[in-house]
């Protein structure tokens, strides 16, 4: 690892798992800084330029719903997955144990 | 607007981000981002940073506002995107090759209507060329930049089919770079008409002057020997091509066979353009310029540069193809 080309291979390896990652997690509701958090103590090392504008877009792609919390001193954007977006989880999830096997197999292949 | 001087780096970066921001998403833009703003300022206070220097840092990273609605909006951040990029080019290359010889031609025959003198024309057929190139690019690429960002409301979600490519396009392979015929006929019809400017400008008058025609355009005197050595070289040249495309392909021979004759024309006839004897004596006077030597010069200098260049075009062409040719 290290060098730059490398951290390209996996950038663009786990593009896709973030979604992922998003649609499960915020299956309880969740605003953006405490999502980078969580996700970053589950060993998910997401950029914050890149989530933000990823939950906007999930969210206008209709696999998040949100809402504006004014209780707190500060209001904060809660996201929470719809309906749609646990269905597309679940695809998403399937699609990952199936790659997952999929490269194991061809790993054990001679 | 009043003044920014109390307004804080915070405040000043979400006024950015609400400029860049449409009319219709520009609060709700603006409350994300200021939840981010003070959630990593939270962290980083929590963590003991000063106060100042925490904001800096959090809003560098947050980087350049338009760059962040950009991001945040999804919106394209590039001119013609790889949807419409090879149409794009496809389609400018057509149109400048097809349009620029029109319009060059259609300059020369207003010059030659207008009876402006050589170097006038040829200064117009140049300026109005570029600047109908520069037009051409200027307006395809408006038109591809607004197809790349509405293009999907024209044609709900449907992308139109790349009209400019398919199967049946594909360019025939050429085995061992065959010269084609088009290029055979192209080079006999610019050595004939080559030729027949080099006997028309003794009798048909090129310019007027004072409604008295002017011929010829090239020292008489020439014809003694010069004239005839470059029309046989002209000769040997159409030869050349002629046997070139008999044997099929181009080798090492044809391209050194070029280059001899390419020498054998440009040396002798630029020697003779840069020491003045190439035209006639009083041609200057009689197109108009006899009293600006200057202008006179730069036209002969820019002249031989183009002269100069055609001739080391032909050259390499001839031995990039005969490098094509024998690889296969």
């Amino acid at each position: 690892m290290g060098d730059e080309t490398t951290e390209g291979h996996l950038q663009e390896l786990r593009r896709g798992t973030v979604v992922l990652a998003c649609l499960l997690r915020l299956r309880e509701p969740g605003y953006g800084y405490g999502l980078l958090e969580q996700l970053g103590a589950a060993g998910f090392k997401v950029d914050a330029n890149t989530l933000y504008p990823l939950l906007r877009r999930l969210e206008q792609q209709g696999f998040l719903r949100s809402e504006w919390d004014t209780r707190e001193s500060r209001p904060r954007k809660f996201y929470r997955t719809s309906d749609a977006g646990r269905r597309l989880a679940a695809i998403l999830l399937d699609d990952w144990d199936s790659l997952d096997a999929s490269l194991r197999r061809i790993q054990e292949a001679p | 607007m009043t003044t920014t001087d109390d307004a804080s780096l915070t405040d000043r970066y979400l006024h950015a981000v609400a400029r860049a921001a449409p009319e219709r998403q520009r609060d709700g833009l603006r409350a994300e981002v200021r939840e981010r703003i003070a959630d990593e300022l939270d962290a980083r206070l929590a963590a003991g940073e000063p106060a100042d220097t925490a904001e800096r840092a959090v809003l560098t990273g947050l980087g350049d506002p338009m760059r962040l609605v950009a991001a945040y909006l999804a919106r394209p951040s590039r001119l013609i995107g790889p949807r419409y990029y090879f149409t794009w080019l496809r389609l400018l290359r057509l149109v400048l090759v097809i349009a620029l010889p029109f319009v060059a031609l259609a300059a020369a025959i207003v010059g030659g209507i207008d009876r402006d003198p050589v170097g006038t024309v040829i200064g117009s057929v140049i300026w109005t060329t570029i600047s109908a190139g520069i037009q051409i690019c200027f307006w395809v690429t408006l038109v591809f930049a607004l197809l790349d960002r509405f293009g999907d409301r024209l044609s709900d979600g449907h992308l139109p089919e790349d009209a400019t490519w398919d199967l049946d396009r594909l360019p025939p392979v050429e085995r061992g770079e065959r010269m084609p015929r088009a290029e055979l006929i192209t080079g006999i019809v610019l050595g004939a008409v080559l030729i027949a400017l080099l006997v028309a400008q003794q009798f048909v008058p090129f310019a007027w002057h004072d409604r008295t025609a002017i011929v010829p355009l090239l020292d008489p005197a020439l014809w003694s020997f010069w004239l005839p050595y470059l029309l046989a070289v002209i000769v040997a040249g159409l030869a050349l091509s002629i046997a070139t495309y008999r044997r099929g392909r181009r080798t090492w021979w044809t391209a050194a066979a070029n280059t001899a004759l390419v020498l054998a024309f440009s040396v002798p006839g630029l020697w003779l353009w840069s020491t003045g004897g190439l035209l006639a004596p009083g041609v200057v006077d009689a197109i108009g310029l006899g009293d600006r030597p200057e202008t006179v010069r730069t036209i002969g200098i820019v002249l031989a540069v183009i002269w100069v260049a055609i001739a080391a075009w032909s050259v390499i062409d001839g031995f990039r193809r005969a490098h094509v040719t024998g690889r296969r």
